[in-house]
C-alpha cells in the first residue's frame, strides 16, 4: 500500500526554499511526490533564488524518499494553453484521478498553496489536501522543528525582499509561462 | 470656548482627578483631549486603500474583488502590497489548519505503525 505527501504546485517549494528549510520535505519519512509539471513550472522560472533551490534540492533526492509524478501534461502544455485549459491545473486533475483509481494508495495528502485549488478541489476517498502551514505545525509538534511560525515569517519576508529588488517587476503566474517574470512575490505563506 | 456641564460619577471623578494631576494636567484637558481624539477617529476612518487592504486581509472580500477596487494589475500585486501596508495575507481559518494538521499526524500515525 502506497502513502505520500504529493506537492501539487510550486507553492510549498517556494515557501520552504524562501526559509531555507526544502529538507523539512523528507523529515517525517514519508514519501515525497512532486507532479511533473511542477517541475516544470521551477525550470520555467529559474532566474528565482526559490525555483533554483528548489530544483537543487529535487535533483539531489531524486528517487531518494522522492519522486516525479508523471502527469504527462507538460508535453502538451502549450496545446492546453490554446484550448484555454491551464496545464496546471489539468495537472493536478489528473493526479486526483489516478489517486482516486488506483487502489495501492492508501492515503494522500496533496500539498498546495493555490488558492484557487483549495477552494475547488474535492478529492475522494483517502486523498486529502493540505497546505503548507499545518504541515510545518505537525513537524513542530513531533519536535522536528523549533517554529514553524517563525519559519513561515522567514519565507514571508524573503518573498518580500524578492518583490523589492530595485527595477524587478512582480511575478504573475500566467507570464511566468509567457514572459518569464523577474522577481516571485507569489510566495503564499498560509 | 464654550462650557459644558456632564454629570460624572463621584468615584470616577476622584480617580480622574488623581490621573489627570500625575499626569500634570486637569480633569477638563483630559475630557477635552479624549473627546478630541474621539471626534477625529470617528470623522477619519481609515482611507479608502487601506480599509479595502484590511477587509482582504481579515478574508471579508475575495482577492478578485480587491484587485478590482484598487486598480490593480493582479493578485501577485495585491498580496506586494498587502504586506507593505503592514497587514498580512489572507490565512485558512484556524479550524481549517488544525483539521490539516490532524489529518497529517494521522497519516504520520499511521505509516509508522
Amino acid at each position: 500500500m502506497k502513502c505520500g505527501i504529493v506537492i501539487v504546485d510550486t507553492g510549498p517549494l517556494k515557501t520552504l526554499a524562501y526559509a531555507d528549510s526544502l529538507e523539512l520535505l523528507l523529515a517525517p519519512g514519508i514519501p515525497v511526490h512532486i507532479s511533473d509539471m511542477v517541475i516544470c513550472e521551477l525550470r520555467n522560472g529559474q532566474q528565482f533564488i526559490g525555483n533554483i533551490k528548489a530544483l537543487e534540492f529535487i535533483e539531489s533526492n531524486m528517487n531518494n524518499g522522492l519522486d516525479e509524478i508523471d502527469t504527462g501534461v507538460p508535453q502538451i502544455a502549450e496545446e492546453l494553453r490554446k484550448l484555454g485549459v491551464d496545464p496546471g491545473d489539468e495537472s493536478i486533475r489528473r493526479i486526483i484521478d489516478r489517486l482516486e483509481d488506483d487502489s495501492d494508495w492508501e492515503y494522500a495528502l496533496l500539498v498546495s498553496e493555490d488558492e484557487k485549488f483549495m477552494r475547488t478541489a474535492d478529492p475522494k476517498g483517502q486523498t486529502y489536501i493540505m497546505t503548507t502551514r499545518p504541515f510545518l505545525q505537525e513537524l513542530e509538534r513531533r519536535s522536528m522543528l523549533d517554529d514553524a511560525e517563525a519559519l513561515m515569517q522567514k519565507a514571508e519576508a524573503a518573498a518580500i525582499h524578492a518583490g523589492e529588488t530595485p527595477g524587478r517587476g512582480q511575478l504573475n503566474r500566467s507570464r511566468e509561462w509567457n514572459t518569464p517574470p523577474v522577481s516571485n512575490v507569489l510566495v503564499r505563506p498560509f | 470656548m464654550s462650557n459644558f456641564t456632564v454629570a460624572i460619577p463621584d468615584d470616577l471623578l476622584t480617580d480622574a482627578k488623581v490621573m489627570a494631576a500625575k499626569a500634570g494636567t486637569s480633569v477638563n484637558a483630559l475630557i477635552r483631549t479624549l473627546l478630541d481624539g474621539f471626534v477625529q477617529n470617528e470623522s477619519s476612518p481609515m482611507s479608502g486603500n487601506l480599509e479595502i487592504l484590511l477587509k482582504y486581509s481579515l478574508g471579508q472580500i475575495t482577492p478578485k474583488k480587491a484587485v478590482k477596487l484598487l486598480h490593480l494589475e493582479n493578485e501577485a500585486a495585491l498580496e506586494k502590497i498587502t504586506l507593505h501596508a503592514g497587514f498580512p495575507i489572507p490565512r485558512l481559518s484556524l479550524q481549517e489548519t488544525d483539521a490539516m494538521q490532524k489529518r497529517f499526524g494521522e497519516m504520520l500515525d499511521k505509516a509508522s505503525s
